[in-house]
């Protein structure tokens, strides 16, 4: 009975009743829309970090924070082992994907039959287990599915750079990149020619020539972890977009064995982390205390961390996306209260009349403020759920329209989508969270509503 | 001409004696006496004058004062270099004690360490060649007697060592051309760990400095950057008292060189 009264009332006044309706709708599909999209982002940025970084990595104790600066001192010593005991620990073994040692190192790279040289920063990894990873997908994303490293775990020369670096080193044309002018001519000297060096510079040149290698190659020197000068030759089969200027201008990602052999030269061979990738995120804390736990029982001079801590980027990413949803949501929060605190009011106005009419026949107090609570519900419950009907087919129609888009930290455009399937919990949360501000919105009119004296409202025009 | 070197020789020849009909003497006698050439046993001073060459044209020239003393317990040269041209440069320092460099502003009063990483090219990267202890680093074999021509295009009939690093030297091997009877250096090549030659030396214009004659300029060749020459002359080289103090890098700023 309250419930058709109430129903009834608000098709009373259609037009408004509409915009009311329509008003909570809208809120409701910015933040189905708009959460889904943060949904995707966050689960993309998870993805292209784990893929490149793994889920934890072990380092020797100190490394994380100090060791940067000179990785070769911070090689941990009988990596090996440290591989086995992760991969055959019955707690870890069922959690893993891949479990695999890099090395880091940094020098010059240059392309001196350019006269072009230029710092770079190194990563050596195992070419199989390298690519094992950058397939990693458990969120089932439809895009930035990498191709392989570009690395060849048969060839140990072989290499891959950042663009930016094949640019400065004048290997635009040999390996057809686009968008990459030649690099600009050195300014020459215009002192004479000094013939017995040049002479004896020459006949070195020819007589210790090496058969010449059509492939476009670089020199990489380095020191080793004893302090001497070590130089190699690394063919480069690719150049990769790196998404950051700094990183794509000083990037070198080659085979494990190639960095060992340019770091550790002639002396014990070394990794500077293991890299450990597992099926899952949800893992991620067990897998960490399991081998936090290991290394303490073992006494082992190694630490663990984790790609939170490794990248700080995906930190902040969720934290600024987080940031704008919670305001997004905070605004449409706002709005819908207004409306309804608004349309509610415009109808206890309209029918004080009837309202103390409903009173003199014996309606307690409590009876009006149910009858407008009831309607300000109804208000919600519609709008709320046309809204999440309306901004779930609108992502679907979304996600089918092919759009793209450039997503932080990224080097490619990814296709514009706005998650759907599993995000039960966010629509719920949506729903439930306007049908409070509406309950709030029609709280205050309703209570002018039952408060109003019975004579008084009897009387009004 | 060195005779403190031949007296070591006759113990060494008994100790390899299958080389004792081609080579007077065992190949490490042979590097330690080419060692004793370039540097003097006693503390010294030498003004060397660096000129950079980019495809046999003259860039930059540096001349510098060196000191230096071996450092009786390691056998490694410590030297104190001390910048006189460019004028931009003039009273700037540099301390290479034990493997470590450090260098010294006295604008700034700050001596700053400059790491493995920050001297793969360039001077810096030179100063290993120069500073090189072949006897104690490194392990000498006979190669066999050869012809080659030197800096200045003269055949000279020369002993080939090749010098197999141990684990403190910078270089992983050394091939190694000696004169025949004087044991001066002609020629070196220098390779890295990765088996890639690095640099190539001549050494020529042999005087007398300090007794003995000595090579006083040194050519480098960077075999990376093939397009980079490096000439060492060495001139003015006096035997030097040099006290302890001079090796300490936090001496530095209180230093005071006069000449």
């Amino acid at each position: 009975m309250l419930f058709k009264l109430a129903f009834r009332n608000i098709l009373r006044n259609r037009r408004r009743s509409v915009m009311s309706i329509g008003a909570i709708a809208v809120g409701a599909i910015a933040m189905v829309l708009f959460g889904g999209f943060v949904a995707i982002i966050i689960l993309g940025v998870q993805t292209d970090t784990v893929r490149r970084t793994g889920h934890l990595a072990i380092y020797r104790d100190g490394f994380f924070t100090f060791g940067s600066g000179n990785p070769a001192a911070w090689g941990m010593q009988g990596y090996t082992q440290v591989l086995d005991m992760v991969k055959q620990d019955p707690v870890l073994a069922p959690m893993l994907e891949v479990a695999t040692p890099t090395v880091s190192l940094f020098g010059i790279a240059g392309n001196f039959a350019i006269e072009a040289s230029r710092t770079f920063m190194g990563a050596g990894v195992v070419p199989q287990d390298r690519d094992t990873m950058r397939r990693w997908n458990p969120y089932q994303l439809t895009y930035n599915n990498a191709a392989d490293s570009g690395l060849d775990a048969a060839d140990p020369t072989k290499g891959v750079v950042g663009t930016g670096l094949a640019r400065i080193l004048g290997l635009c044309e040999a390996l057809k990149l686009s968008d990459c002018p030649p690099p600009q001519a050195k300014e020459k000297l215009d002192t004479p020619v000094s013939t017995d060096i040049a002479a004896l510079a020459d006949s070195e040149k020819s007589a210790n020539a090496e058969p010449v290698d059509t492939r476009p190659h670089i020199d990489l020197l380095a020191a080793t972890a004893g302090g001497a000068p070590n130089v190699i030759n690394m063919v480069v089969t690719r150049a990769d977009r790196q998404g950051v200027k700094e990183l794509d201008d000083a990037m070198v990602l080659m085979h494990f064995d190639l960095a060992q052999q340019l770091l550790y030269g002639r002396g014990e061979k070394r990794a500077i982390a293991i890299v450990l990738q597992l099926h899952s995120t949800a893992d991620m804390p067990a897998a960490k205390a399991r081998i936090a736990e290991l290394i303490r029982t073992r006494n082992l001079p190694l630490e663990v961390r984790d790609f939170i801590e490794i990248s700080p980027f995906y930190g902040q990413v969720t934290g600024m996306f987080g940031a704008i949803f919670t305001f997004i949501a905070a605004i449409m929060g706002v709005i819908v209260l207004f409306t309804v605190v608004n349309t509610m009011s415009m109808s206890v106005m309209e029918r004080t009349a009837e309202i103390g009419t409903a009173r003199a026949i014996g309606l307690r107090r409590g009876g009006i403020r149910r009858q407008f609570l009831l309607e300000g519900w109804i208000l919600g419950a519609i709008g709320a759920s046309a809204g999440l009907l309306i901004g779930i087919g609108i992502a679907m129609i979304v996600n089918r329209s092919g759009l793209t888009w450039m997503p932080p930290g990224q080097s490619a455009p990814s296709p514009l989508a706005v998650m759907v399937d599993g995000m039960w919990k966010l629509h719920a949360g949506i729903w439930l969270g306007l049908m409070v501000m509406t309950t709030l919105a029609a709280l205050l009119p309703a209570n002018r509503a039952a408060r109003l004296p019975v004579v008084d409202a009897l009387r009004h025009v | 001409m060195h005779r403190r070197t031949f007296l070591a020789a006759p113990a060494l020849l008994a100790a390899a004696p299958a080389l004792a009909q081609t080579a007077p003497i065992a190949p490490q006698a042979m590097v330690a006496a080419a060692d004793a050439i370039r540097n003097p046993g006693q503390p010294f001073r030498v003004t060397s004058t660096l000129t950079d060459y980019v495809g046999g044209r003259p860039r930059d020239k540096v001349v510098l004062v060196v000191f230096a003393r071996e450092d009786k317990k390691t056998g490694q040269f410590n030297n104190l270099v001390r910048y006189v041209e460019p004028p931009r440069d003039a009273g700037k320092l540099v301390l290479y004690a034990g493997s470590t460099l450090w260098f010294y502003d006295p604008a700034s009063k700050a001596a700053v360490r400059i790491s493995p990483q920050q001297r793969l090219t360039g001077q810096a990267s030179n100063g290993d060649v120069l500073t090189i202890n072949m006897q104690r680093d490194y392990k000498a074999a006979m190669v066999g007697p050869e012809a080659i021509q030197d800096a200045d295009r003269q055949s000279r009939n020369c002993w080939h060592l090749d010098l197999t690093g141990g684990p403190d030297a910078v270089y992983s091997r050394i091939e190694m051309w000696l004169e025949q009877g004087t044991h001066r250096m002609v020629k070196g090549k220098f390779y890295s760990d990765s088996g890639r030659l690095l640099k190539i030396a001549y050494y020529r214009k042999y005087i007398e400095q300090l007794g003995v004659q000595r090579p006083s300029e040194t050519i480098l060749i960077d075999a990376v950057d093939s397009a980079l020459v490096t000439t060492v002359g060495s001139s003015d080289m006096r035997p030097q008292e040099i006290p302890d103090a001079w090796f300490q890098r936090d001496f530095l700023p209180r230093l005071k060189i006069e000449g």
